[in-house]
């Protein structure tokens, strides 16, 4: 079983082929790990300050505990489905003589130590200006390893029983991609309901509004809405008292009882699940195999091109969902926002829009909606995989008599249209808060333009380290590295576009120079592409 | 016609894979490619194709240098991998279609084709289900397919025996010769020597980046002086059992 586990843990690893690769990407991720700690701070001590202000400090650690059980469930649901029955370590472990059990085991400790990552960030980094910022006795600092540790546990061990349990009846469909987006459509509506309905299943606003009246209610209102957190939450608050030792090792025992129960009722209907993914691929069941003329369509290279990039996301529901889904999403979301504030504003005469208007006037403030815009782009992973994507098939870009250069501009049209669509609501949002047609216009030109150089760069990250051997599409994306050169491309990106803000504060000014620093970029990066295009691909063999 | 022109490839720690090699497959001409393991035979056919960078040297195909002209050299060959290389997320038919769109193949023409060669094969039933679901066998019938569906003057082909069938492997040889008869080239690696010894006009032996020995079975013999079946007479050269300084 040990070997076992080790073997599966270092399959998780992050490879890279040479020295100078992994210095880089330990480099990358160490500014983004820094990136983020910051903001992640930031954000801490200026929610501490304002639940101080209004005597409810304690609300910080239910709201970070749920935040965090929250991200845990949701990302669960793609961890175990991955890990556990789409992995293609399956079709190998599945031919030896191992127990499903210790299969189980092994992948739930992998998944439970993978989290850790995410949660020194999300979970240790709030914990400890938490700490900091209410002058907490030294053994608060004590629980939160603690806590770190154990916290994945439970949401994993559940998401993992769900999931096994809807895999052993939709294996049964012997679509690969249907029974994910089935699987996944089920287990998403089975998570929720677990997390709403663990405490007492009711919301009010009203309630939360009364909470806030008593000193720590609102604490206390969460803990006892979402009971999965209530142990730690107790445990944290008496820290320094019994109470607290007694509920975070009750929480212990939670997970402890969580993790056996997982296994046993894992176990004997694992294999089913596992084996219906690893026999049944992606077989249709089609009837009407005969081929007609109608079936041949003429296209143009082009458009058959762009049609094959698009075909092999969609049919990916992992790549589709980071690709496609997620940052419509999100722009969705702005939208949302957008037509609230207006809303808002008009109803209640509380005036957000003057407030913001008179930030979007200046270079810095407009340069934060650019940089929402980046956060968009970033978020959009389909030119970062854009050879990738296509594993080992990726070679096929090599043999084909279209010129290398036209490849990569087939490739990041899919990554550069749904930049566009995500970039649509934040101009809107900025033509409410602006006033100004002109400067919305100018802000798309600069939007559409900064679009068109961060698609080539994702294109020209992917292809420096192309990721071609991959287990399937979730670990290829999380194994892999270059997304962090992404995250740190970015982070320049905001520090460029903010600070020309400050240094060029009126817009006639500030609009002409980016667009033109914008313009003189993309013409570079062009004659880069076109002259170096063998170059760029020569990894790829 | 494939021309290597004195080309050498080497690794990043400076050692050397392919050792100023030149060779000419002619047209007309069904050329086998044989080697042990790691002589150098797929290194060689990924700097035909253009997948690996050459570092010293030229290859022309049907006279369009590889280096210079990559487009236009890449549309005068045919190439199936030893690895069958397709979009696991497309269908067999969409693959078809996709590289029929790629070399411009007619509606008519790839309908036709694809009827006759997909039965011939024996995939014909599977065309409109993802080529995930295939299996190494139907892979490399789906991208023999694929070549065949613009059929190219110059067939490059590495170990394209591996994973057919008895028929499938019969129909290609049969395929093959075809093609070199209609004046064109056919140019393959394989381990399988009774298959060399069978269909090819002309044999390659390659050993250790170098080729050691070009000519047809015929020559073969007659520079060992023996009799030997094609097995024996290559592993001798591969030896070195042989009094011919010639050949090593």
């Amino acid at each position: 079983m040990k070997v076992l586990t080790k073997v599966i843990f270092k399959s998780d690893v992050r490879r890279d082929r040479n020295t100078s690769n992994k210095v880089l990407a330990f480099l990358a991720f160490l500014i983004v790990f820094g990136f983020l700690a910051l903001v992640m701070t930031i954000a801490s001590i200026y929610i501490t300050n304002r639940l101080v202000e209004i005597k409810q400090p304690y609300a910080f650690i239910s709201l970070m505990l749920l935040f965090n059980f929250a991200i845990l469930f949701v990302k669960s649901i793609f961890e175990v489905l991955n890990v556990l029955f789409f992995s293609k370590d399956l079709k190998v472990l599945l031919r030896m003589p191992i127990k499903s059990r210790d299969i189980i085991h092994a992948k739930l400790l992998k998944m439970i130590v993978s989290e850790y990552e995410m949660e020194l960030i999300m979970l240790a980094i709030p914990m400890l200006i938490y700490g900091i910022k209410t002058g907490v006795d030294k053994v608060f600092y004590l629980y939160i390893p603690i806590i770190l540790a154990i916290i994945p546990v439970i949401p994993i061990c559940i998401v993992s029983v769900i999931i096994s349990i809807i895999m052993r009846f939709t294996n049964m469909i012997k679509n690969k991609s249907k029974v994910l987006y089935i699987t996944l459509f089920i287990a998403i509506v089975l998570v929720d309901l677990v997390f709403r309905y663990s405490g007492e299943g009711t919301y009010s606003i009203a309630e939360f509004q009364n909470s806030v009246l008593f000193e720590n209610g609102l604490a206390m209102e969460i803990a006892d809405k979402f009971k999965l957190i209530w142990p730690i939450m107790e445990g944290m608050l008496n820290y320094n008292s019994l109470v607290g030792v007694g509920s975070i090792l009750k929480y212990i025992g939670y997970s402890v009882i969580a993790y056996i129960a997982a296994l046993i009722i894992i176990s004997p209907i694992y294999l089913k699940g596992a084996i219906g993914t690893v026999i049944n691929s992606n077989r249709k069941t089609i009837t009407d195999t005969k081929l007609k003329l109608e079936d041949f369509n003429e296209l143009s290279t082009n458009y058959a091109y762009r049609k094959k990039e698009f075909k092999i996301i969609s049919r990916s529901p992992i790549f589709f969902i980071q690709c496609v889904i997620l940052p419509v999403v999100m722009a969705l979301s702005i939208f949302a926002i957008a037509i609230g504030m207006t809303i808002f504003s008009n109803y209640y005469n509380v005036d957000i829009v003057s407030d913001v208007r008179e930030k979007a006037s200046l270079g810095w403030g407009t340069g934060i909606f650019i940089s929402i815009c980046q956060v968009f782009y970033m978020m959009n992973f389909s030119s970062i995989i854009a050879v990738s994507k296509e594993e080992r098939w990726a070679r096929l870009t090599k043999y084909m008599p279209i010129k290398l250069y036209s490849q990569m501009k087939l490739k990041i049209h899919l990554g550069k249209f749904i930049n566009f669509i995500t970039a649509l609501p934040v101009i809107y949002w900025y033509y409410i808060c602006s006033g100004s047609i002109v400067n919305s216009v100018l802000l798309l030109i600069t939007a559409v333009m900064l679009n068109s150089f961060g698609e080539k760069v994702k294109i020209l990250i992917d292809m420096r380290n192309p990721k071609i051997d991959w287990d399937n599409e979730y670990t290829m994306m999380k194994q892999n590295t270059n997304v962090m050169y992404e995250l740190f491309y970015t982070i320049i990106v905001l520090v460029v576009i903010i600070g020309l803000g400050f240094l060029v504060s009126n817009l006639r000014f500030y609009f002409p120079v980016l667009i033109s620093l914008l313009l003189l970029i993309n013409l570079w990066m062009n004659d880069y592409l076109r002259i170096k295009d063998y170059k760029i691909f020569e990894k790829l063999y | 016609m494939i021309e290597i022109k004195n080309v050498t490839q080497s690794y990043v720690d400076g050692k050397t894979v392919i050792d100023n090699m030149s060779l000419t497959i002619d047209d007309g001409v069904v050329y086998g490619f044989i080697g042990p393991n790691g002589a150098g035979k797929t290194t060689t056919i990924e700097m035909i194709t253009g997948v690996l960078k050459i570092d010293k040297g030229d290859i022309l195909i049907d006279g369009h240098s590889i280096i210079t002209n990559p487009i236009e050299a890449k549309k005068k060959f045919g190439f199936v991998p030893d690895s069958p290389d397709a979009y696991e997320k497309l269908t067999g038919l969409e693959y078809l279609n996709f590289i029929g769109d790629v070399y411009k193949v007619d509606k008519k023409t790839r309908f036709e084709k694809v009827e006759k060669l997909a039965k011939e094969f024996g995939i014909y039933d599977h065309l409109k289900d993802r080529i995930q679901s295939y299996s190494h066998g139907m892979r490399q019938k789906l991208i023999i397919i694929s070549v065949l569906l613009y059929n190219p003057k110059n067939w490059i082909l590495d170990e394209p025996m591996t994973g057919l069938d008895p028929q499938s492997s019969y129909v290609l040889k049969n395929l093959m010769r075809e093609h070199s008869k209609n004046g064109n080239t056919v140019f393959f690696s394989t381990h399988v020597l009774e298959v060399a010894e069978k269909i090819c006009d002309k044999i390659a032996i390659i050993d250790d980046g170098k080729i050691v020995f070009t000519g047809t079975i015929d020559e073969i013999h007659q520079k060992l002086k023996s009799n030997d079946n094609l097995e024996e007479s290559f592993l001798k050269i591969i030896r070195g059992d042989t009094e011919d300084e010639s050949i090593n």
